[in-house]
């Protein structure tokens, strides 16, 4: 019996840092084991403005979770994000030639056809992040599976690719490097959060995953159980505080407070002229707060977020076709009230994600704010597993999960 | 670092100056003329300045002048009637080809709307094209508070002007006006105007006129300006220091007709072009076009130019024009200058054409050329002793301005709205920037949509002002 494994999943937020560690069991069960957290400094929009403090803020939370959990974490699974993480879909196809015994479809021939898809032109400076497997297609037969063993003569296949400006992602790399600790995998944010908030049954129904966080809203939404878009919004929880500091000219921890406190996403009824009492302290003279102003202000930018969303998903797909709905995770999902709005906007049921498939104690876990880095634990144990099928004999089983995340070069590059 | 290597010979192949005429016509043509004369140094060219009222055209600091219609309107104005201002001009036909024969370049600022400058420009325009000059039109519609008489005559003569002209700028007053403090005079919202008229016939005339590393002519500049009955945009900005690439580009999208750059994603084309001294670094250039791609369109069609010219020193200088168009926009008149014949005009000369090297921000003496206090510049101010009261004036007035900008700080949005004097510094950031700051956000990287909205900007201002 293969004995368990533990991993850790590591997110550096804009508003903090977190480490999950989880124990997978050779059964494939996750166990969360602990994890440690640290406001996170020096982090703007997703990404390292200050390379010093947000190091130091990483040490806090590292050290924490190795205290809490009594493990010693060498090597963690990383999740990025940031404006400039971009998405796309892209068929490749290839003829398999005639001849004896032909037209059977082989490992290599996919191998092919994965690098035919990947093979568009990316800006320059951008390197992939993930090459995901939609579909294939075997003469013109739709969703085949597992096309290795079967006959045909054109094979196609759908990719989703995501790919990112390279160096702004190995600055987030060197950052966990320099700790010192080991980069495994690098994921992108949502991709790791669907791995844990979203069934399969929701993601062969369709479902979009928005995650909003402090810097940023990452998304990714998902049609026929396969990924078929993804990306990132530059705009976050911190965007609500900013606003509402700037609107009611009240300091930005007054504005958080007033955030966490008072706010809620959709503007109440009138014949509420409520007001909330900001008590004076030495920097800064008392104020009235209107609530209804308060609101509306948080209103404002949640919903221009989501209809932006919305606009750039409908680009390409109809947002009718998911099934499943909308899901709402991440530290601004706790924001009174979001998943009316959200309602409101998307015209689709919308709720509140939680964490499905994890078993052992997740109940002090459940908070949205740890989607991403609980998520990349199951992504963890999904590479891991596939890592042990391609050495299975059992060559039917071989490419299932081959190619599903593959495609990080990052790494090796930054060596 | 990469350094740009230099051409051997610097300052070659420039046009002559003596070949380019910058020709104001009417009451608001002259004040922008002033202003050239001024404030930009116009080396490369000689000014003419045309009007009916003989008053105004006494009071102009320009070289040359011409009344029209001295018989018709006896020395007085057009009074408003573009006919009128017409027939001037047709009367004084043979002294304003006499003036402009043997040009190459010329350049005609009126303001629209007016007897003189509607009636007088498109007549203008015409004879220049007849003497085999290219013609680029600077125009400014008027305020929409000046009546829909006068734009409707303005509308009239700005057809009429882009069948005469090879390119034609126009300038929306009502967009600076509305750019500018609230609290502002009506002077002052005329004389932005004139400023930025002044700026733009400055920076083409040196882009045109300047010897490039990478150059851009006149080719480049009407597939910039081809959409034509358009709005145009235009941003200069200038800076020294370690961050001078960065700095240059931020002043130059404060410019009004940029809108902090969220103008530019709608242009199908644009030029951009910079300017620095031998310092110039090829990292530096890249950094800056990197940044401006930010703004600008995938599809769009970037015509870069780079040149090099001493008299800059440290400082490194941007220009960006463009344009945008109404759906279906005319197509470019055929112009008297073929992409072949440009070099024509590009006679070498010795010396350079610099049109602007006051600008350079290592002199601190010198930069505080752009005077702005409010008002119309003073007529005759012709010797240099006047201009220097007049210069030390603005100093005072510019002194908080000026220290935020050398401390090298971010974008003071709010400081910047605030202050009447915003309106002008060296770096020619003349304008506050839009109302709406960005908080904690000043520092970090914008995050700006494809439609040019700036998502740091709280939702709920900007949902307001719509």
């Amino acid at each position: 019996m293969a004995k368990a494994k533990i991993y850790a999943g590591l997110e550096i937020g804009t508003s903090k840092i977190c480490v999950v560690v989880g124990e997978v069991d050779a059964d494939g069960s996750i166990k969360i084991l602990g994890i440690g957290q640290a406001p996170s400094r020096g982090v703007r929009k997703g990404e390292i403005v200050d390379f010093e403090t947000a190091q130091t803020c990483l040490h806090d939370a590292l050290v924490q979770a190795e205290e809490k959990t009594d493990v010693m974490i060498g090597n963690v699974y990383l999740a990025i994000t940031g404006a400039h993480i971009e998405s796309l879909c892209n068929r490749g196809s290839i003829r398999i030639p005639d001849g004896p015994g032909a037209n059977e479809i082989t490992e290599e021939d996919l191998d092919e056809v994965r690098d035919l898809a990947r093979d568009v032109s990316l800006p320059q400076q951008n390197v992939f992040l993930h090459s995901i497997i939609r579909d294939y297609y075997v003469d013109g037969q739709e969703k085949v599976q597992q096309p290795v063993g079967m006959f045909g003569k054109v094979v196609e296949a759908d990719y989703h690719i995501i790919h990112g400006i390279k160096t702004r992602m190995q600055n987030t790399i060197r950052c966990v490097r320099e700790i010192p600790i080991s980069v495994d995998e690098v994921v992108f944010s949502p991709i790791a959060a669907a791995q844990v908030m979203l069934s399969k049954e929701q993601k062969d129904r369709g479902a979009l995953l928005i995650d909003i966080g402090g810097g940023t809203t990452d998304y990714v939404m998902y049609l026929g159980g396969s990924v078929a878009q993804s990306g990132c919004i530059a705009v976050g929880g911190d965007h609500i505080t900013n606003d509402i500091s700037m609107v009611m000219k009240v300091p930005l921890t007054r504005a958080e407070r007033l955030k966490i406190e008072h706010g809620s996403a959709m503007v109440q009824d009138k014949g509420q002229d409520e007001f909330i009492v900001l008590e004076d302290d030495p920097h800064f003279s008392g104020l009235e707060i209107d609530k209804v102003m308060l609101n509306k202000i948080i209103n404002a930018r949640i919903s221009e977020t989501f209809e932006q969303l919305r606009d750039r998903i409908m680009k390409d797909d109809d947002i009718a076709a998911l099934g499943a709905g909308v899901f709402l995770t991440g530290g601004s999902s706790k924001l009174k009230e979001i998943d009316k709005l959200a309602e409101e906007i998307f015209s689709l049921p919308v709720s509140l994600a939680s964490i499905s498939s994890m078993s052992g104690a997740t109940a002090p876990f459940e908070n949205p704010q740890l989607a991403t880095p609980m998520g990349l634990i199951r992504y963890a144990q999904m590479i891991e597993a596939n890592k042990t099928e391609k050495t299975n004999p059992f060559k039917l089983f071989r490419k299932k999960l081959g190619g599903l995340f593959g495609g990080s070069s990052l790494i090796e590059n930054n060596n | 670092m990469l350094e740009y290597e230099r051409k051997p010979a610097d300052g070659e192949s420039a046009l002559a100056p003596e070949k380019v005429k910058v020709i104001g016509i009417g009451g608001a043509g002259s004040n922008v003329l002033d202003r050239i004369a001024l404030h930009e140094r116009m080396d490369d060219g000689e000014l003419l300045v045309l009007n009916t009222d003989v008053r105004d055209l006494v009071s102009s600091v320009a070289e040359d002048k011409i009344q029209l219609g001295k018989e018709l309107t006896q020395g007085l104005g057009a009074g408003g009637d573009p006919d009128l201002g017409k027939e001037a001009a047709q009367k004084t036909e043979d002294e304003i080809r006499a003036a402009l024969e043997g040009k190459s370049l010329v350049f005609i600022c009126a303001g629209l709307g007016g007897g003189t400058g509607s009636g007088a420009a498109p007549v203008v325009a015409k004879i220049a094209r007849e003497v085999g000059a290219f013609v680029v039109g600077f125009v400014t519609m008027p305020f929409s508070f000046e009546g829909r008489r006068r734009l409707e005559q303005a509308e009239s003569a700005l057809v009429q002007m882009e069948k005469c002209t090879n390119a034609l700028m126009t300038f929306d007053n009502d967009r600076m006006g509305s750019l500018i403090n609230q609290k502002e005079g009506i002077q002052q919202a005329f004389a932005a105007a004139d400023q930025i008229i002044g700026q733009s016939v400055g920076a083409i005339t040196k882009l045109v006129a300047q010897p490039g590393l990478v150059r851009i002519g006149m080719d480049d500049l009407l597939t910039a300006l081809k959409n034509e009955s358009s709005r145009c945009l235009f941003g200069f900005g200038q800076a020294s220091g370690d961050n001078r690439a960065q700095e240059a580009l931020k002043a130059a999208l404060k410019n009004p007709l940029l809108d902090r750059g969220q103008m530019l994603n709608q242009s199908s084309s644009l030029i951009a072009h910079i300017s620095g001294g031998e310092t110039t670094t090829l990292w530096e250039v890249e950094i800056l076009m990197n940044e401006l791609s930010k703004y600008v369109n995938d599809d769009a069609h970037i015509l870069f130019g780079v040149s090099s010219d001493k008299k800059q020193g440290e400082s490194l200088s941007l220009t960006i024009i463009s344009s945008i168009g109404k759906a279906g926009s005319s197509q470019l008149n055929e112009p008297v200058l073929d992409i072949e014949d440009s070099s024509e005009i590009e006679e070498p000369i010795e010396g350079e054409g610099d049109a602007e090297p006051e600008f350079g921000l290592s002199d601190d003496s010198d930069k505080e050329d752009s005077v702005f206090s409010g008002e119309v510049p003073e007529p005759f101010i012709s010797d240099s002793d006047e201009e220097d009261s007049d210069e030390e004036d603005s100093d005072e007035e510019d002194s908080d301005e000026e220290d935020s900008d050398e401390e090298d700080s971010d974008e003071e949005d709010s400081d910047e709205e605030d202050s009447d004097e915003g309106l002008q510094s060296h770096q020619q950031d003349l304008i506050p920037e839009k109302k709406g700051g960005r908080g904690r956000f000043d520092k970090a990287e914008p995050t700006v949509t494809d439609e040019g909205e700036d998502l740091d900007v709280p939702s709920f201002l900007r949902k307001k002002k719509k």
